[in-house]
């Protein structure tokens, strides 16, 4: 028998991202006893608090006034947003997202922020959504929540078709807690950190979707991983995203050949968005009534910024942009010496860095580079996961009793999502705590603990050090799950990752509860590394973020479908079903995407 | 600040001073990138990977007794834009 001292209470809230704070101070207008828990500090870690900082992309980078209806608002995110996954939207969330983001990006003028829709302006440079979770987390501390910081999550505690509440051990003493709750938010966020090149905090391990796939839930689409293409692999230098600073939109990527190859990547022939509108059917008839969206040709010229010479924002075309830049390196026309391309700063004015707080962490990130004279080499990393636990409009799971928020769950990319879902995991989990009761026998909790607790008496290997399994995980997912996929490459992440499960996982040891904590996220990153390579090779084509080179099309006809990754006799097992198109339908064809055949 | 600091601006540094650090180790939990590191026989923080350093200064802010610094971070009082209206583009006043 193990330890556990026990908590009760109505809703626990597991993560302090923005979907995590909001569902917390939501679910407290319902019901009185909400702990909100985090494995380190309050926000911190959260990839919330180094995110641009704009929740509303519809907002704040194009203003409301732009955009005629809610349905044009839906539709565009529908077929393009920040990453483009195209077409595997679930649409119904969308619309959501589309119709509650204003309301609940001004209610947080409410909780002390000073300015959510354009927190661009003022945010301290490096960390622009502190200046949103910030506030939030100030409130939260202020307010009656009961919160425990430092306090790591291991398992959600099932029975039957309920889950009620969650297990975990304290960072600084190694003690067990059981919180038994009525209702569970879980709010973990994403993966980012399972890759070598990436732009998450290093706590950002996935350890949600590892806690959710233990439980039995159903995960889906995880085999989109976001890559942002302006990640800094200049070594020396911290890698990091290179801010979309005035400096850097007049930067001008090139290959080793000093060629700018990005025009043979992104569509010019027209608006990025009206393409894609034409692809629908009623294409044309809809081109004509989205008046927010104007069309402008590409210039195509070096001279001008990003999103003239490309006739289209950044945003927009960010999937083009790195796919682009390892398809070079792929190609051998990248960097000798690190996998990666040139971002060629030359002909950019000084002054440029200083315009907005991103400049200025631009020029931090350059520190001892000089930038005027030799090119920072660049090559996308992971920014998070498109996919996660399947919930339906009001973030309800397929168990009772768990909600889920934020990046944990599928379809949410943003800070935009995390937000509107958040304050609906709270509304539903304070709803539902309202009329249940919680009721656990201990024994189930005693099953969780004992294969951490086994841990600590293991002898202290090289082979188990939590530290070494973390990075032999982040190079076999960077060498074969990277941008860049074909079903070779798949075949030996997986036989790579299998490997690591065999031998490392046993010896996986831990003698303080901070490195039990990274034993623990080394054990997650490996499960969902799994999940990311075994779904990537069902899918064969070529959409948004991921990219199969042996599959070079986008198969509207076969692929508008939704990954599912379940349990079952404790085998992972990945299944597909056809994905619902309730608002856009898509027409049944191939559609080539540029660049990837020669 | 000259032309020859934005081209080559001083060097980032993260600093912790040890007469005032209390090992709460709160800088380690506020790091997004493992700059610090524990060292736990000698109840002391390292500075394990300063190249890593974001300037996020996330670590300042959460060490409780000033002990941690970021030599060499441009700060800057950014101004705050003042409240918009519902469509974005109009300020709200407040009333005379």
């Amino acid at each position: 028998m193990n330890d556990i001292s026990i908590v009760e209470v109505d809703v626990l809230v597991i993560g302090s991202g923005i979907a995590g704070l909001r569902a917390a101070i939501q679910a407290r207008k319902y019901v009185s006893k909400v702990l909100l828990v985090d494995k380190t500090l309050f926000g911190r870690q959260s990839l919330s608090s180094m995110s641009g900082g704009t929740i509303g992309i519809v907002t704040g980078y194009w203003s409301l006034s732009q955009w005629q209806s809610v349905d044009e608002m839906a539709a565009w995110h529908i077929l393009g947003n920040a990453f483009s996954v195209t077409g595997v939207r679930e649409q119904r969330l969308e619309y959501i997202a589309a119709k509650e983001v204003v309301v609940c990006q001004d209610e947080l003028y409410e909780y002390g922020v000073a300015n959510p829709r354009s927190t661009k302006d003022y945010a301290v440079p490096g960390r622009p959504g502190w200046a949103i979770i910030g506030p939030l987390v100030e409130y939260i501390k202020k307010s009656d929540i009961q919160k425990i910081e430092k306090f790591m999550i291991t398992d959600l505690i099932r029975k039957g078709d309920y889950i009620f509440g969650a297990i975990g051990f304290d960072i600084d003493t190694g003690k067990w807690i059981a919180v038994k709750a009525k209702a569970t938010v879980l709010a973990t966020g994403g993966a980012g950190e399972v890759y070598q090149r990436n732009n998450t905090p290093v706590r950002a391990t996935g350890d949600g979707y590892a806690m959710a796939f233990r439980a039995g839930l159903q995960l889906s689409m995880m085999e989109f991983v976001l890559f942002d293409a302006w990640i800094c692999a200049e070594p020396g230098l911290p890698q990091f995203w290179i801010p979309p600073s005035y400096a850097r939109t007049l930067g001008v990527v090139r290959n080793n050949k000093g060629d700018p190859f990005l025009k043979n990547y992104i569509p010019t022939t027209t608006n990025f968005v009206h393409k894609e509108l034409r692809n629908l059917e009623w294409g044309e008839e809809l081109v004509k009534r989205f008046k927010g969206i104007v069309e402008k040709p590409a210039t195509l010229d070096i001279n001008d910024p990003f999103h003239v010479r490309f006739g289209t924002p950044v945003i927009d075309i960010v999937d083009c942009i790195s796919r682009g830049m390892a398809m070079e390196v792929e190609r051998g026309r990248g960097d000798s010496e690190v996998p990666s391309v040139y971002l060629d700063f030359s002909k950019v004015p000084a002054e440029a860095w200083l315009k907005e707080p991103k400049g200025v962490q631009g020029l931090h990130l350059l520190r001892n580079h000089d930038w005027k004279n030799r090119p920072v080499r660049m090559f996308p990393g992971a920014l998070g996961n498109f996919g996660g636990v399947v919930i339906d409009e009001n973030c309800a799971t397929s168990l009772k009793g768990l909600y889920a928020a934020g990046e944990v769950t599928y379809d949410v990319d943003s800070l935009r999502h995390s937000n509107v879902f958040g304050v609906r995991a709270g509304d539903s989990a304070g709803m539902y705590a309202l009329k249940v009761e919680s009721k656990v026998e201990d024994d189930t909790i005693d099953n969780l603990v004992d294969p951490w607790e086994a841990m600590k008496k293991r002898e202290h290997t090289t082979d188990g050090d939590p530290r070494e399994v973390k990075k032999k995980i982040k190079k076999v997912m960077q060498d074969y799950a990277s941008v860049i996929k074909t079903e070779e490459k798949l075949r030996k992440a997986i036989i790579g990752l299998d490997k690591i499960k065999e031998e490392n996982l046993p010896k996986l040891w831990a003698q303080y509860p901070r490195q039990l904590r990274e034993a623990l996220e080394a054990w997650n990153m490996l499960h969902v590394g799994e999940m990311i390579a075994k779904c990537a090779l069902l899918r064969r084509e070529t959409r948004g973020t991921f990219n199969r080179l042996d599959y070079p099309k986008r198969d509207d006809i076969a692929w508008i479908r939704k990954s599912f990754i379940v349990l079952v006799d404790g085998d992972m097992k990945i299944t597909s079903e056809p994905l619902d198109q309730p608002l856009i339908r898509f027409k049944l064809q191939l559609v080539p995407v540029k660049g990837m055949e020669e | 600040m000259n032309e020859k600091s934005w081209v080559k601006p001083d060097a980032i540094e993260p600093t912790i001073d040890e007469t005032k650090c209390i090992f709460c180790m709160n800088c380690f939990e506020a790091c997004p990138q493992e700059v610090y590191d524990i060292d736990y026989e000698n109840k002391k923080m390292l500075i394990v990977n300063p190249n890593e350093c974001l300037v996020c200064l996330h670590c300042e802010e959460a060490c409780p007794t000033n002990a941690v610094f970021i030599k060499g971070a441009i700060r800057i009082k950014w101004k705050i834009p003042p409240r918009e209206s519902m469509w974005g583009t109009v300020a709200i006043k407040p009333p005379e």
